[in-house]
């Protein structure tokens, strides 16, 4: 079994007193750029962590063209996950890092390296240890583009970065994507600064996958209705509705179509196509049916 | 080996050896600012011996101590624990042996402490076959597999001790120092009289057995059979259980 990609196979992770993840299946296939979203605490880092192989699932199993990922070092070495977590010796040159990662993955593009160190006006001579929460991200983007992994993971990599390191990231990303057609998947809160570029989305709740879509698909079934509140109700019987909110005098409803399509609206309602970041919080919102119980 | 395996396998000889070097600058920096202290005296290093790999052995175990900075950035780049555990043993086991044979080639030569008449393996089996080069033998090979079973222990230890979280690690230290004394004390408690004398001999014996010797032959001529089997069984035990306990390492939350 070739280019089949990441499979993971109904992945459970159990802590002492919280399941961080319950029977989440899904593929990463060859050549995309995956958006990975979810609330604080929803399993995207546990996810992204058991993955990369840092931590063990409770159960579940992941495999890489059919392989087991587990202690599979030629499935591994194509993986790289960019995390908060500091995983680098403090005590490192970043030269020296990037001749680590050389030396374990077999190869890493320095030229490129040295390109977008210039361009995020990083000193390679610092130790690693010397370096803000901003910089220790961008090194950590740096090493995740330049290196040759098939499947690069982002687990927040914007953290401290400013707006235009951040824009300049995302740009970077596009360009290597482009020139590589390597395989992305971004785990972040900063949904709209990602939406224009992620092509298949997985929105994860409380440790379980609520959304498996292509961007565009999903994009094209969440609206917004608004009118009166007795017009909206009426328009909306029948459909999935995620959520609702007063706009001054008017009544907001968000819905979501499944594979129907949006019925002609009478002239009293105004329907409004959410974009990614709204319909990601109103999908995720937490019920007030839950909160009760 | 694996393209990987020897690229890892390099990469903690080479990090390893740094440090161990730098261990052995700071030892040879004091001694010379002894020497300083001592203005100069020109006895000073006539009467000065010094073993190298006895040295090199000692900070190997103390490398050997911290797995958990190097399995931290392995896993990072992409490397399993199989090969991790793999490249990092060969890389411990190749260098503390190094350091051995450099320590016996220097003692041929007599350059620093004549190794092999001052060592513990000599003082039991140095006479043990009339053969001096078969003796001579015997001592290497003792010397060798055991301070290669101190490594590999040292190396366990060291990742028992990755398993768990800084502040779990600091319990279980304060409860290895109570269980020492509470043990001490109980021990001193529960055994009067002739329990001690039985005690001593039965504890007399066992150490007799894993050293191959019986209270009527003399140190030398002890038989090295039983002390070489017993540090292979636990070099092969001590292998063992330092995969399975790799096997289980994690990135932690600290």
């Amino acid at each position: 079994m070739t280019n089949v990609g990441i499979q993971v196979k109904q992945i459970s992770k159990h802590y002492r007193h919280k399941d961080a993840l319950k029977g989440v299946s899904l593929n990463f296939a060859p050549g995309k750029i995956y958006g990975l979203l979810g609330r604080n605490g929803a399993g995207k880092s546990t996810l992204l962590n058991i993955i990369a192989n840092r931590i063990f699932p409770s159960s579940g199993d992941i495999t890489f063209d059919g392989v087991t990922l587990n202690n599979n070092d030629q499935a591994l070495g194509q993986c790289y996950l960019m995390s908060e977590v500091n995983l680098y010796p403090d005590g490192d040159r970043l030269e020296r890092l990037f001749k680590n990662t050389e030396l374990f993955y077999g190869s890493f593009d320095y030229d490129y390296a040295h390109r977008l160190a210039r361009k995020f006006e990083l000193d390679l001579h610092q130790k690693f240890g010397k370096l803000s929460t901003g910089y220790r991200s961008i090194f950590k983007l740096i090493v995740a583009l330049a290196s040759p992994a098939r499947y690069v993971f982002f687990d927040e990599p914007v953290l401290g970065l400013d707006a235009n390191h951040r824009e300049l990231f995302y740009r970077e990303l596009v360009d290597n994507y482009a020139k590589t057609n390597r395989t992305f998947v971004i785990s972040t809160h900063l949904i709209e600064e990602i939406a224009a570029m992620v092509e298949h989305v997985f929105i994860i709740k409380s440790g379980e996958l609520i959304v498996d879509d292509e961007v565009e698909h999903l994009l094209s079934q969440g609206y917004l209705i608004t009118g009166t509140k007795a017009d909206v109700q009426v328009y909306c019987q029948g459909m999935k509705v995620l959520g609702h909110e007063n706009l001054g005098s008017l009544y907001g409803c968000y819905v979501l179509l499944g594979d129907d399509t949006l019925p002609t609206p009478p002239a009293n309602i105004t329907t409004e196509r959410l974009d990614l970041q709204r319909l990601f919080v109103q999908l995720t919102n937490i019920d007030e049916e839950e909160l009760d119980a | 080996m694996k393209s990987k395996t020897m690229r890892v396998t390099t990469y903690f000889f080479k990090r390893m050896l740094r440090q161990i070097l730098y261990g052995l600058g700071v030892v040879l920096a004091i001694i010379l600012f002894s020497w300083l202290l001592s203005n100069r005296d020109t006895e000073f290093f006539a009467n000065f011996k010094i073993q190298f790999g006895a040295l090199i052995g000692f900070f190997a175990m103390f490398v050997a101590l911290t797995p958990y900075a190097d399995f931290k950035l392995l896993i990072q780049n992409g490397v399993s624990r199989r090969t991790f555990w793999l490249g990092r043993t060969i890389a411990l086991v190749v260098i503390n042996l190094l350091g051995q044979i450099l320590d016996m080639i220097l003692g041929f030569f007599k350059i620093g402490t004549p190794v092999a008449e001052n060592s513990a393996a000599w003082q039991l089996y140095g006479r043990f076959f009339q053969s001096a080069s078969l003796n001579w033998l015997i001592w290497a090979v003792l010397v060798l597999v055991g301070s290669t079973v101190t490594v590999l222990l040292a190396s366990v230890v060291g990742s028992c001790f990755s398993l768990l979280t800084k502040r779990v690690r600091r319990y279980v230290f304060l409860a290895l120092a109570a269980a020492f004394f509470l043990g001490i004390r109980l021990i001193a408690m529960v055994m009067t009289g002739d329990a001690v004398v039985h005690f001593a001999i039965w504890l007399r014996n066992i150490i007799y057995f894993l050293i191959g010797g019986t209270p009527n032959v003399g140190a030398g001529h002890f038989n090295p059979t039983v002390p070489f089997i017993s540090l292979l069984v636990l070099c092969s035990a001590a292998l063992v259980a330092s995969y399975y306990v790799t096997q289980q390492f994690k990135i932690k939350n600290e």
